[in-house]
């Protein structure tokens, strides 16, 4: 074979490998017909993908020379993750449970949002970050400038069968005193009195453990271990709150072999009667829709408390899940701009009724609120003050040691005692490494 | 060089060069670059790396007692899949190679788990260990042992034997293959000589079969040693590592550090260290096996 040939026969690999390695090059056109395209990603959960669809197209009527594309899919942090480290990313994305966008913020790959947040609301004559519910919002401060912001607010607590209760006349308690004999008759039944995620200890440790450290120890005793507080997760009020979970474990109160069961696993064996209450947040029926028996009635509570708890009774859970402007989005403006549309008072109340849950914009429940939220935004309203497992974002290594941890006290592996030894230990080794940012 | 054996260096440069020049962009490239993306402390949402040196391996082998957990379940998966699936394998392939009515089905049968998703079937036996209606616990109430039911998955004692068990269930089918193509290559002459020389079914099994199949045997012991130490999506399925990492393996803990906790670095890092234990351990197994190769 000639020289030539094979010298052909090279460049004929090369021009297939540019071929090849080409595919993943992002397209430079962003505009159509003259119109700014705008890219919004959004995690496809159970509240889909129409509602942004038809913010979307209500968006275009008022802004004839943008275009918005809505796409989204249930692993969508798996695509924006990689988009993020090319620096090609949407205009306004909400990233999901799956990303870590704490990092994002960490590595500078989040717009700041401060300036947007001082613009006028879109619909009421006050500062855009002034129609948030303030708690929500100031979770999404980094280093006194804002990042994330909130959308739907999710509050957590407690569910219980309220056929079931009815039956039998039993009240949703209100105390841990009430608990344990509410419990005990409960068990007569031959019923498990609760029931949990096993397989994500993250419920147990929002459902059982926190409310008990604040009501033992007031919400400082909370905040104090959230800040890394040396000995604040083995403080007197974390103390008494991993003794109340053993007291229930050993009395048997949980339902035998939650450990080994999913989310959707536990919160089914409650539709189908076999424990009378569990913890969960407010999407609890949109996750579950299908699989809702009929006639099945359920109800919120907040977890019962001590009755000469420190902490106030009326503190409530309650978090938002969070979108982002990306920081190098090629028009962050307009994407800030519709998250400001899609947060207005008029499309949050839309977004409450048709997707069944609470939003983070004030004002937002004072609408026909489906059945199931009616009490947990009552619990919100009457709310001295609220509070989030925001460590779970901040410190995902500790996170998942402390639920190591209370997941071992559930199994009875390990006591009380140890359980607190275990949950120090861990944030004592978040301390002390400088390699994690700290709030 | 004469011109004709030129000639053929270039055809075999030529007919090797497309697939060596992919081979080195999709694989020598990829795992170079871990070596070197395992020198950084990296959030994997961004471009800013920070250069760390050796740090990343020090903190997993001195500072992380979760790494030699992992490590110790991988091991304990390795044993428990080699006591039970080897001897296993090499009896229903040897069953099997006999001339029994219906050989084929029962090869159909002990081969179907494997061609189900891994994922299909963790979810199927997440159902079989479920604590209220799986059948594990049903059969046992029926059988009268009622008292030994429970949460199997959640169960810090059960958990990763409940794993193991799946595996096992999953990957027998493949070994009996593997064996019983070994087996049915062996010249049927020689089970005929040795059955001249008066040897017992059991003789004619160590003395015959095991030798000539000695090679395939060895295949598979490297190929469970290589599949029980990456187990991945049947445990990620199931358990998630839980309850409390008592089933967190070195693949599952790869992934959490990498896409939960946000260290690229420290993940990728352990990945080498997987892939170094799996070389060793992979040819310690092929240097205690070997002997002789019978020729036939």
């Amino acid at each position: 074979m000639a020289i030539a040939q094979i010298r052909q026969y090279l460049l004929l690999c090369l021009v297939l490998l540019f071929a090849i390695t080409g595919c993943g090059q992002k397209k430079s056109t962003r505009t159509t017909n003259g119109k700014i395209e705008i890219e919004v990603a959004v995690f496809q959960g159970g509240y889909g993908l129409d509602f942004f669809e038809k913010a979307a197209r209500e968006y275009e009527k008022l802004h004839p020379n943008i275009r918005i594309r809505v796409w989204g899919n249930p692993r969508i942090w798996e695509q924006l993750r990689t988009r993020f480290v090319a620096g090609d990313v949407p205009d306004l994305c909400w990233p999901g449970w799956g990303m870590d966008t704490w990092a994002l913020v960490y590595d500078g790959k989040v717009m700041e949002m401060d300036k947007y947040l001082n613009q006028k609301a879109y619909d009421q004559d006050i500062k855009w970050k002034d129609t948030f519910l303030p708690d929500l919002l100031e979770k999404g401060k980094y280093k006194g400038h804002y990042y994330i912001l909130p959308f739907n607010n999710n509050v957590f607590g407690w569910w219980y069968n309220v056929g079931l209760f009815k039956k039998h006349g039993w009240k949703p308690p209100k105390t841990y005193e009430e608990l344990l004999k509410l419990c005990e008759q409960i068990k007569k039944t031959g019923i498990a009195p609760i029931t949990y995620q096993g397989k994500y200890p993250a419920y147990m440790i929002r459902g059982f453990l926190i409310p008990w450290a604040i009501s033992a120890g007031g919400l400082q005793a909370f905040e104090d271990a959230q800040k890394l507080k040396p000995g604040a997760w083995k403080s007197a009020a974390f103390l008494k709150a991993a003794r109340m979970i053993a007291e229930l474990r050993d009395k048997g109160y949980f339902q035998k072999g939650a450990m080994g069961m999913d989310h959707t696993g536990a919160q089914m064996e409650f539709l189908l009667g076999r424990a009378a209450m569990i913890p969960c947040g407010t999407w609890l029926r949109s996750e579950m829709q299908k699989q809702i028996p009929p006639g099945f009635r359920m109800a919120y509570f907040n977890p019962p408390v001590l009755a000469n708890g420190k902490g106030d009774p009326s503190i409530t859970q309650s978090s938002a899940e969070t979108w982002i402007v990306p920081k190098d989005a090629k028009h962050p403006e307009i994407g800030a701009d519709f998250f400001r549309f899609m947060t207005s008072l008029k499309m949050a109340k839309k977004f409450v009724q048709e997707k069944q849950t609470l939003m983070s914009i004030k004002g937002s429940d004072q609408t026909q609120l489906p059945p199931d939220l009616i009490l947990p935004a009552r619990y919100l309203r009457n709310a001295k003050a609220t509070w989030d497992a925001e460590f779970s974002d901040w410190y995902k290594a500790m996170n998942k040691e402390i639920e190591a941890a209370v997941a071992a006290l559930l199994s009875g592996e390990i006591s009380p005692e140890e359980c607190c030894e275990r949950m120090e230990r861990a944030a004592e080794e978040t301390r002390n490494d400088p390699s994690i940012p700290k709030h | 060089m004469p011109p004709i054996k030129r000639d053929r260096v270039t055809a075999i440069v030529i007919f090797l060069a497309p697939g060596l020049v992919l081979y080195c962009i999709f694989f020598i490239l990829p795992m170079a670059q871990a070596f070197y993306v395992a020198l950084f402390r990296w959030r994997g949402v961004s471009m800013d790396k920070v250069f760390v040196g050796f740090e990343n391996f020090r903190k997993l082998f001195t500072g992380d007692p979760i790494f030699w957990q992992c490590l110790c379940h991988n091991l304990e998966f390795l044993g428990v899949s080699f006591v039970v699936v080897i001897p296993l394998a090499l009896f229903f392939a040897n069953a099997l190679s006999s001339r029994i009515r219906g050989a084929g089905i029962y090869r159909g049968i002990f081969l179907f788990p494997n061609v189900i998703s891994v994922v299909a079937v963790a979810a199927l036996w997440s159902f079989v260990y479920h604590p209220t209606f799986g059948i594990l616990n049903s059969l046992l109430k029926a059988l009268g042992l009622g008292h030994l039911a429970t949460g199997w998955l959640g169960e810090p004692r059960y958990a990763l034997l409940c794993v193991i068990a799946t595996s096992i269930w999953y990957s027998l089918g493949f070994y009996i293959v593997l064996l019983l193509a070994g087996i049915r290559s062996i010249p049927t002459s020689y089970y005929e000589a040795s059955a001249l020389d008066g040897a017992t079914p059991w003789q004619s099994f160590r003395y015959v079969t095991i030798p000539l199949v000695w090679e395939i045997l060895k295949i598979a012991v490297i190929y469970l040693i290589i599949h029980t130490l990456n187990i991945f999506g049947l445990v990620w399925v199931m358990t998630e590592g839980g309850p409390s990492y008592h089933t967190e393996t070195l693949l599952t803990y790869l992934y959490r550090q990498a896409f939960v906790q946000s260290n690229f670095g420290y993940a990728t890092a352990l990945g080498v260290v997987v892939f170094v234990i799996i070389l060793g351990v992979s040819l310690v197994a092929g240097r205690l096996m070997r002997r002789e190769v019978v020729e036939y």
